[in-house]
């Protein structure tokens, strides 16, 4: 599971182009949106096309997006939950 | 004394078919125009629906007497067809069409054309690039109407994304009142391209269905195409071709919502603003609206943030509304136009035209956009919207 | 209507953003196009916002930023604060290519797959005003002119109506960026050619002319300020092939029309781009009815493309307000000081005419 949230950090900064964030910055449990991390809808969409294309998991409701993508952890429990 | 403006022209080329009347006849029979599309180059074809103008590129060259050899974008052909029809509604001569300007709006201009020859650049294969990527640009289809129209004006391209062609309109009037022109086409254009449709898909906001504005379940929205164009003149110049009169533009208003990159305001700021600026602007006390053309994309966002701005501009005197966008589909850069035209069909028809598609209203504003066509009560002032990407929203106001 | 600019800011392939090295020492070409000397852009763009922008945005921030911190030290007495303007208007012919391109060359990868809608957003023409008005919060006017050869004038003309309309600050950009694959384009159509060997000192010859981008920014005031580089007396454009007789016809009534003889002009600004046939009427114009006055250049500098015109304006009021020529500006001729005014000619594609008189 760490390895996971760790590489989904590093995902998550490159898919972003988040240049001022390091992994280390981005705890598992902090909100991604709202908080320090400070993403918007545009990077919820950003993240529906990253899990798609880096762990092969479709989301087509954007609305179920805004749940799985609270936090790095609740992305790595979905990714786990929903690997085939 | 500021120059009055009047429109004594129209045209209008849409899903609901070619020319004003046929545009008309559909509004009134309650059809859509939107249907899975035929002559868009799109893998998706078959899991979407579009307001498509149901013509081949052939076809349309051949209406605008323009070489089928040549390869004009799809963009400048649905633009000069509808230009034309303005100007021979008019009854503008080849001398008045010298004299005019031409204000376009376009967001896609020839991507139609260019999309389809990327890869072959990509590639790096043999490729025409004349025919290719000549046309691409949105000035160039401006360009290519003058120069078929015979317009020697003032010449000039709007591309502010959806709301392209609301500002084309607005802009002839602003010159117009300043005296610093006396008639100009003004409208917009935009074909159906495999990069728009790609582009609101990435976004999520294609209702694969057809699009329900206002509706509590609306899904987003279907992209549509097409072009309409008004004749705008000062009064004096009207007047002295006695011109038929179709109405008066009195008010615009642009402002930017300055909230998001696409999305708006949830309380509609820079709706509000536009609206009230176009009412400032038209500067009539106590002035009624009897229709509101809606912006009405049937995404979200956007008819939330609109009906809240319709709530804060009208409060409980809120006018009839709906949005034709179930008829049209949202056809970008020419919705402006394409709307303006359905207001001033709305005006010397005396007719409100039904938002389709409507199972559950939302109730957000005290009444329900419109359901079915409402025939026979006067309709002297019509407030048209057009909102767009990068926060961009406009309110055009016509009177008989 | 008249307008005074009180802040521009260039960036251009040339050192013109930093004031202090302000066309010091010139660039001499190293690739096939122009591309402009972008800045360190931190202290212009928070991070976190510029994460998703592309070049061309953020060249136009930082120089739209620069315009008004200058416009409003101006007005302030030494303070920096930026006065919010009443309108953003840009034109660019071209807009966000980058992005554009990106989209395009994504949709061809997936076979309209999945698709990352960053790009697409950005791609819009109106990004750029957009986005500048996101950032300073400003909810007014917000228009985007892309008429080739007029983009910039379109907006310069659209601001004057809205000083007219009696706004009092209007911000005004003119815009275009250069990429790879335009530059091929642009050689395929036989529009331009390589940049190296030929520029910054004009050379004229029967090659195309090189490519160049920018982004140029002007805050225009209705008042003038204390620090207003110079006043736009004019701007009149006329479209369609004409000789060089016609083009003068339209100068001397565009003069009349500004209360100016044409002996009153003390220099005149062309768009010479090295290119024989395009420079010609520019000559001919300089030798048959300007024949004692000062010629400058600006193209050699910047390069051609669409909007241009937009840098030679702001290099013609930094030269009124220095009261200087830079090194590879004037072109024949001597510049004496004090001049009083510039007249700016530019042609683009033999058919976009525009003319601009600018005043200190």
């Amino acid at each position: 599971m760490s390895e996971l949230t760790e590489k989904l950090k590093q995902d998550i900064i490159e898919h972003l182009n988040l240049e001022d964030l390091q992994p280390q910055d981005i705890s598992d449990n902090e909100p991604l949106f709202g908080g320090a991390v400070g993403l918007d809808s545009i990077d919820a969409l950003e993240l529906i096309v990253l899990l798609e294309k880096n762990y092969g998991i479709r989301i087509d409701n954007p609305e179920e997006g805004r749940r799985v993508f609270q936090s790095v952890g609740s992305m790595a429990s979905y990714i786990e939950q929903n690997r085939k | 004394m500021a120059a009055r403006v009047f429109v004594t022209g129209w045209g209008i080329i849409s899903a609901l078919g070619r020319g004003v009347e046929a545009n008309l006849a559909a509004l009134k029979g309650g059809r859509t125009g939107i249907a899975h599309p035929e002559h868009l180059k799109t893998l998706h074809k078959h899991e979407l629906v579009t307001g498509e103008v149901k013509a081949a590129n052939s076809q349309l060259a051949a209406w605008a007497g323009v070489s089928p050899a040549s390869e004009i974008s799809r963009t400048a052909l649905l633009g000069l067809l509808a230009a034309a029809e303005a100007a021979d509604s008019a009854g503008l001569s080849q001398q008045e069409l010298k004299t005019a300007g031409l204000i376009n709006g376009t967001s896609v201009g020839g991507m139609d054309i260019s999309e389809q020859h990327y890869e072959a650049l990509l590639k790096g294969e043999s490729l025409d690039y004349h025919r290719a990527f000549a046309g691409h640009d949105c000035g160039i289809s401006t360009e290519f109407m003058a120069e078929r129209l015979g317009i020697k004006g003032h010449l000039s391209t709007i591309s502010t994304a959806c709301s392209s062609s609301a500002n084309a309109i607005m802009q002839a009037g602003r010159l117009i009142r300043a005296g610093a022109a006396q008639r100009v086409l003004a409208g917009g254009t935009d074909a159906l391209a495999v990069f728009t449709l790609n582009g609101f898909n990435s976004l999520k906001i294609l209702d694969p269905a057809w699009c329900r504005p206002f509706d509590v379940n609306r899904m987003g929205l279907n992209l549509g195409e097409g072009a309409a164009y008004l004749v705008l003149e000062s009064e004096e110049s009207a007047a002295k071709r006695g011109a038929k009169v179709l109405a008066e533009l009195i008010g615009w208003g642009n402002t930017n919502d300055a909230y998001h990159q696409t999305a708006s305001s949830p309380e509609g700021k820079g709706a509000y603003l536009a609206m009230k600026k176009a009412l400032e602007v038209g500067g009539r006390e106590g002035l009624q609206i009897d229709y509101v053309n809606a912006h009405g994309t049937g995404t979200a966002n956007n008819d939330l943030s609109e009906s809240m701005a319709l709530q804060a501009m009208f409060g409980e005197q809120l006018p009839d509304y709906s949005s034709t966008k179930s008829y049209t589909g949202h056809t970008l850069g020419a919705a402006g136009g394409i709307e303006a035209v359905f207001s001033l069909l709305a005006i010397n028809h005396n007719l409100k035209f039904p938002n389709l598609n409507l199972g559950q209203p939302m109730d957000v504003l005290p009444s329900a956009p419109l359901q079915k066509l409402h025939a026979g009560s006067r309709v002297d002032t019509v407030l048209s919207n057009s909102f767009g990407f990068g926060g961009n929203c406009t309110s055009l106001l016509f009177t008989r | 209507m008249r307008a005074y600019i009180s802040g521009t800011s260039a960036i251009s392939p040339q050192s013109t953003f930093e004031q202090e090295q302000y066309l010091q020492q010139l660039q001499v070409p190293e690739q096939a196009y122009l591309a402009a000397l972008e800045p360190e852009y931190r202290q212009y763009i928070d991070p976190k916002l510029s994460r998703r922008m592309a070049r061309i945005i953020k060249m136009s921030i930082a120089a739209a930023k620069k315009s008004l911190e200058q416009a409003g030290a101006a007005t302030e007495a030494g303070g920096t604060a930026e006065a919010m303007p009443g309108a953003i208007i840009v034109g660019t012919a071209l807009g966000c290519l980058q992005d554009t391109e990106k989209f395009l060359a994504e949709i061809v990868e997936t076979r309209e797959g999945l698709l990352s809608p960053t790009a697409f957003i950005q791609s819009t023409h109106n990004t750029i005003a957009g986005q500048i008005a996101l950032l300073l919060g400003c909810p007014h006017h917000n228009f985007t002119f892309v008429q080739r050869g007029f983009s910039f004038e379109r907006a310069l003309e659209d601001a004057l109506l809205q000083i007219g309309e009696g706004v009092p600050q209007v911000l005004l950009g003119g815009v275009d960026e250069v990429t790879p694959t335009l530059f091929q384009i642009l050689q395929q159509l036989g529009c331009a050619e390589g940049a190296v060997g030929r520029y910054p000192h004009l050379q004229t010859s029967e090659q195309q002319p090189a490519w160049g981008e920018g982004a140029t920014f002007f805050a225009l005031t209705r008042e003038p300020s204390a620090n207003a580089l110079a006043c736009i007396e004019g701007m009149h454009t006329f479209y369609g092939a004409a000789t060089a007789r016609e083009v003068q016809e339209q100068i001397a009534a565009f003069l009349q029309h500004c209360g100016m003889d044409t002996g009153a002009v003390d220099a005149l600004m062309m768009g010479f781009t090295g290119n024989r046939q395009e420079d010609e009427i520019y000559s001919q114009i300089a030798e048959s009815y300007f024949p004692d006055k000062p010629l400058l250049g600006f193209k050699n500098l910047c390069g051609e493309y669409f909007t241009a015109s937009a840098f030679g304006l702001h290099l013609a009021a930094i030269m009124l307000q220095r009261q200087q020529a830079f090194s590879g500006t004037l072109l024949s001729g001597e510049l004496k000081s004090p001049f009083n005014n510039i007249l700016l000619y530019n042609r683009s594609q033999g058919k976009y005419h525009s003319l601009m008189l600018l005043s200190s």
